[in-house]
């Protein structure tokens, strides 16, 4: 990951942003959506350390220390994802089954929920997004990559 | 029935907060099928998006809008080594990347 900012670093002209915007887990609980209203139906089976998440956040203040780039600001917001179905669900929940898995007893239960719901009823995951502002700055020794 | 993702938008209104990105030359690294692309790009001077994922991007081609076929170039590469000269860009994007 610092390999890849300090390429990145190189990439941009001097005085260039940098913008990281990624999720930390967990996730938020599988919700039932229908109109205004919301049902909890439970929790995903999640890590319990997001690695991930610690390894990046390590990368980006590594590279602040080295002086290559300054931190601007820090935002964050909630991001939401609806499916129509336990199927779309399970497919997007492909490219995180190293983090969270959906256990057989919530996909049962959201499955029949569905089904006694009204026609425009959604399941929602809702993700912590957080946004790294940073621009490039001019370190005083050539940047090295990761030690 | 379609999944939808951030429909209420927060991702572009936290893009939208980035003035700097009006005009740049911008790299997004992990594009992927250009969700978050297609929402910044239009007011940007060009956007090339990286990924490592061939299928990803052949998504993104497939889905770009006419209007940005000048603008916006996928390139597959990995972030860890970036195919372009030094100081090419104005701003980066790390889009669920890092």
């Amino acid at each position: 990951m610092v390999h890849a900012l300090v390429e990145v670093w190189r990439t941009l002209a001097p005085g260039g942003v940098l913008l990281d915007i990624r999720p930390y887990l967990p996730f938020g609980p599988l919700e039932l959506v229908e109109g205004p209203q919301a049902r909890v139906l439970g929790r995903l089976d999640e890590v319990e350390v997001d690695i991930d998440s610690a390894a990046a956040d390590e990368a980006i203040a590594e590279v602040t220390r080295r002086g290559l780039f300054g931190l601007d600001r820090v935002d964050s917001f909630y991001s939401s994802a609806y499916w129509g179905s336990v199927g779309d669900l399970r497919e997007y929940l492909r490219d995180w089954e190293d983090h969270a898995r959906m256990p057989r007893s919530l996909a049962g239960e959201a499955g029949k929920s569905l089904r006694h719901a009204g026609p425009k009823a959604r399941l929602r995951l809702r993700t912590y997004v957080v946004v790294n502002r940073l621009h490039r700055t001019f370190p005083k020794a050539k940047p090295r990559g990761p030690r | 029935m379609t999944s939808s993702f951030d429909p209420e938008g927060f991702e572009p209104a936290a893009l939208a907060a980035v003035p700097e990105l009006s005009g740049a030359r911008v790299l997004e690294i992990g594009a992927g099928d250009g969700r978050l692309t297609w929402q910044y790009a239009a007011r940007t001077r060009s956007v090339v998006g990286l990924d490592p994922d061939g299928e990803a991007l052949a998504y993104l081609l497939e889905d770009m809008p006419p209007l940005l076929h000048r603008q916006v170039w996928p390139v597959r590469a990995a972030s860890e080594f970036l195919p372009f000269s030094s100081e090419r860009f104005d701003a980066a994007l790390l889009a669920w990347s890092l």
